[in-house]
């Protein structure tokens, strides 16, 4: 009984910082998905004001029930997302990510200009809390699966193709053009997610809300998670929403202790620090080969050292 | 009709224009310079751009320097700011990450961090206020032309310091022994360094250049304002992106062509034009040039990757 | 994009071996004892390897440049022929150990600029000429080195002399030379640092036969001034023309080697270049008897 109290009144102080970390995991699940297919862009920042303000704006002024308006809003960032896609089909790498940041951007100016809708610098407040805790949480684990299940099978080797080697993947008649709509539109689904569920957990949008900062947060939140996996990106949003908390406590000097550790990361763990966390279970595993040689298992043959290619 | 007063104060707005330009200007051809030799998007190029104006505030404000030696220690500082993320950051990833596209997103990052850093000694030193070195190191005097439109000393000094350093820079890259392995490390790192070209030195002489241009800038803009903040350095940065992008990374004359373009357009929306969408105007070119025409609008490339 | 940055490819057509298998590598050089009486051998490579990870692309490998020779090193693709090129001009990424000594002196380990300023140059496999660069900016980063203005405009005068295409052509981007010409801005380019040492990196690939035989004089030509030249080749014919003495790289290891006379008739070099080598008889087989007949011809 104890426990269960201690555990409720933790989670009781810690509320907004857990439903920050779930929030931003969709953002950060966003950004990594198109960064894991190969794709630079970090537009799911701009589906994150997108989403916030339609989700936001549907509930508040149309009174449309939650689910709704969060899957009207996620519709319409999927299609945003595909048109996105299709004009920005081009671009690659750094002007890929340069275009993306001016779309993100451009959609904050949009939005201060349009106060007809958005309300302009004063924002949009006033919004009904409409979503749980829970609700966040379960559809951070349905988009946890969904990644999980793409990293895997025919469409995660085939995602691994396409970023690693596009004339290669072309060759072998994978339609890359077609996966790299798909990897947009999902990241911009799920920055949609982010925003209409920041909108009606926290009650307001403001136009700055989605801006530069945001974007920082969000490409370095996965870089230093580890844009591998999603289990990067999640980490990275739990650390990145958690230290910069705790580094308060050590003054004022907290931030230049935060962006050393963004260039020691960044520098010398090119896998993100997930990355840490897969070598060492790797290392656990390595310690549990000898067992598998005592019992003389066949299947426990030395490493294939093949020569390549 | 324009009238006398409406020229002058169309002229007046033009002055501006091309002293922000000209600003601009001094702060694109580093940046330009980073990414086009050494594929380094350097985000922490505004921090040092703030940083200079920074360490002119605190080398004069006790009058313990005048103006010049203080320009040219604080581009020194910025100069060494750049070249410490150069050495501390990007020569590893760029000696130990196999992919291009990795290597850049971690320069990316890395120079995230470096941009933190520097903005939290500047902000904490100064209070987070803004601030900007005293009156008396550069005697302002304004001389009057048409109507109400006058220049000053120093916007003159702005403008022909950032063509002076153009031509320069432009020069430099195209006729000089270093220039030349520049652009040879640009297209070409490894064979550069089979011809004899000392690579990583090239790397840090090219950083502290790039970061030097920053101050410069960054001191001229304190001295000009005499009212900096730390948020300035991002303003700048982002405006300095649509210069790379419609001038073309690479290109010196594309970069001050895009710079007094986008410096004019701003400066005509905030007097004339709804106000609020001056930051659009960035933003829309960016997108614009992109889809249309990728490789910028003005001159090839004279310094790029392959 | 600029690919293949680490410069050699990883030579990986050998098996990852280990261990520093005495014996083939240690025969005696193509100097003899010669080289020795003359002073310190141009160029001396003594149990070189180059790791890739896992994979050993060479594997021990001793070799011996005689001042103003030519010596061919042999080899069938992914044998570490550019792998050991790229050790001993310090361009690889790769873990290399071994010794190098360049008349003598220890250069193994340095970065490639370092070496370059000792006196060798390699020219790279694929020419890789600057390609934005005009041709003679091209000859005048090859100079980097060399301050004295003066000097760079004598030694751009005798490389155009060498191969008058470069002065005909000094304006135009060298991206747009044809192969040939690019081989020759690669030569001149290498001239210009004024080296007692040039290596040479497959200069005859992708050529049209009559360019192969004008690299071949140009090689000729380069040995005329004076340069010691280790030139690494896939075309044995061609290579055993112009060389006094030849090795064969096989899967990371010296697998022969002996004079250009005695290798033209080496069961080895046949093996190894006619198709009868056995991971490519498997593919000769496949592609039907005809190969070697052509091979030989």
């Amino acid at each position: 009984m104890q426990t269960i109290a201690s555990i409720s009144s933790w989670y009781a102080n810690n509320e907004t910082l857990i439903q920050e970390i779930l929030i931003y995991a969709l953002l950060a699940f966003s950004i990594q998905v198109a960064l894991r297919s190969g794709i630079f862009s970090l537009a799911g920042v701009g589906f994150y004001a997108i989403g916030s303000y339609a989700a936001g704006l549907l509930v508040k002024e149309q009174a449309w029930p939650t689910a709704l308006a969060v899957i009207a809003a996620v519709l319409l960032c999927a299609l945003l997302g595909w048109a996105l896609s299709v004009l920005l089909v081009r671009l690659r790498d750094l002007y890929l990510a340069l275009a993306t940041v001016a779309f993100d951007l451009m959609v904050g100016v949009v939005a201060l200009n349009w106060s007809s809708l958005t309300g302009g610098p004063l924002g949009t407040v006033g919004i009904p809390i409409s979503v749980t805790t829970l609700t966040i949480f379960i559809t951070v684990l349905g988009a946890a699966a969904m990644l999980a299940l793409m990293q895997r099978g025919t469409i995660g080797r085939t995602l691994v193709a396409v970023r690693e080697d596009e004339q290669l993947a072309r060759s072998l008649s994978v339609n890359v053009r077609r996966y790299r709509e798909l990897a947009f539109v999902i990241s911009s689904m799920l920055g949609a997610l982010a925003g209409a569920y920041h909108a009606l957990l926290f009650t307001d949008i403001q136009a700055t809300d989605a801006g530069f900062e945001l974007i920082v947060l969000a490409l370095t939140m996965v870089v230093i998670g580890g844009f591998g996996s999603w289990t990067g990106a999640l980490l990275g949003a739990i650390l990145l929403t958690w230290i910069p908390i705790e580094l308060t406590s050590i003054g004022q000097w907290w931030d230049a202790v935060y962006g050393a550790m963004m260039i020691v990361v960044a520098t010398f763990i090119p896998g993100g620090l997930i990355s840490l966390v897969t070598i060492a279970g790797r290392a656990s595993r390595g310690r549990a080969r000898p067992s598998l040689l005592r019992r003389g298992s066949a299947a426990a043959a030395p490493p294939a050292s093949s020569s390549g290619a | 009709m324009p009238g006398a007063p409406a020229a002058g104060e169309m002229l007046q707005q033009l002055i501006n224009a091309i002293v922000f330009g000209s600003v601009l200007t001094l702060f694109a051809l580093g940046l330009s310079l980073a990414w086009g030799t050494l594929d380094v998007l350097n985000l922490a190029h505004g921090a040092v751009f703030i940083f200079a104006g920074y360490l002119t505030y605190e080398l004069t404000r006790q009058g313990a320097l005048s103006f010049v030696p203080a320009l040219i220690v604080s581009m020194v500082g910025a100069g060494a700011a750049t070249v410490a993320l150069e050495v501390l950051a990007f020569r590893f990833i760029r000696t130990r990450f196999a992919n291009k596209r990795q290597a850049e997103l971690s320069m990316l990052v890395a120079s995230i961090g470096g941009a933190i850093i520097i903005d939290q000694v500047v902000s904490n030193e100064t209070g987070a206020t803004t601030f900007g070195p005293p009156s008396s190191i550069f005697k302002v005097r304004e001389y009057h032309l048409t109507g109400s439109a006058g220049i000053t000393n120093i916007q003159i000094l702005i403008v022909v310091v950032a063509v002076l350093a153009a031509v320069g820079l432009d020069q430099w890259v195209r006729r000089s022994r270093q220039g030349r392995a520049v652009r040879a490390v640009a297209y070409d790192p490894v064979t550069s360094g089979l011809l004899g070209v000392n690579v990583s030195f090239v790397a840090i002489s090219t950083m502290f250049v790039a970061g030097a241009l920053a101050g410069l800038a960054g001191v001229l803009l304190a001295v000009n304002l005499r009212a900096e903040e730390v948020a300035v350095g991002q303003d700048y940065l982002l405006t300095a992106f649509a210069i790379l992008i419609v001038g073309g990374v690479g290109s010196v004359r594309g970069a001050v062509l895009a710079a007094y373009l986008i410096a004019i357009a701003e400066t005509a929306v905030v007097a004339y034009g709804p106000t609020q969408w001056r930051d659009g105007i960035a933003f829309l070119l960016i997108l614009l040039v992109l889809l249309v025409r990728p490789q910028g609008l003005f001159a090839k490339a004279q310094f790029q990757r392959a | 994009m600029s690919s293949d940055r680490a410069g050699g490819q990883p030579g990986p057509g050998g098996q990852p071996w280990r261990g520093g298998q005495p014996g083939l590598g240690e025969q005696p050089g193509p100097g003899g004892q010669g080289a020795s009486r003359e002073g310190a051998p141009a160029l001396k490579i003594d149990r070189l390897s180059v790791r890739y990870g896992h994979i050993t692309a060479v594997a021990s490998v001793s070799l011996e440049l005689p001042a103003g020779a030519i010596v061919a090193v042999l080899g069938a693709n992914g044998a570490g022929k550019s792998s050991t090129l790229g050790a001993v001009a310090g361009s690889v990424k790769a873990h290399v150990s071994g010794d190098v000594r360049l008349f003598g002196e220890r250069v193994g380990g340095r970065p490639s600029h370092r070496i370059v300023a000792r006196g060798m140059v390699l020219v790279p496999e694929g020419r890789r000429v600057i390609a934005p660069l005009s041709v003679e900016e091209n000859l005048l980063l090859g100079a980097y080195r060399q301050r004295s203005h003066k000097q760079v405009r004598a030694k751009l005068g005798e490389v155009h002399e060498l191969f008058p295409v470069l002065r005909e052509r000094r304006g135009s981007p060298a991206g747009l030379l044809s192969g040939g010409e690019q081989q020759m801005l690669a030569f001149g380019r290498a001239l210009m640092a004024d080296p007692r040492v040039i290596l040479m990196d497959e200069p005859s690939m992708g050529l049209a036969p009559a360019m192969v035989d004008r690299v071949i004089d140009a090689v000729r030509a380069i040995n005329a001034l004076g340069k010691s030249v280790l030139l690494v080749e896939q075309n044995a014919v061609a290579a055993l023309r112009v060389a006094s003495y030849a090795y064969v790289l096989d899967r990371g290891r010296i697998a022969s080697s002996g004079s250009a006379q005695t290798m033209r008739s080496d069961p080895v070099v046949a093996e190894v270049f006619l198709g009868l080598h056995e991971s490519a008889s498997r593919a000769s087989a496949e592609q039907g008897p005809g190969r070697s007949e052509a091979a030989r011809s």
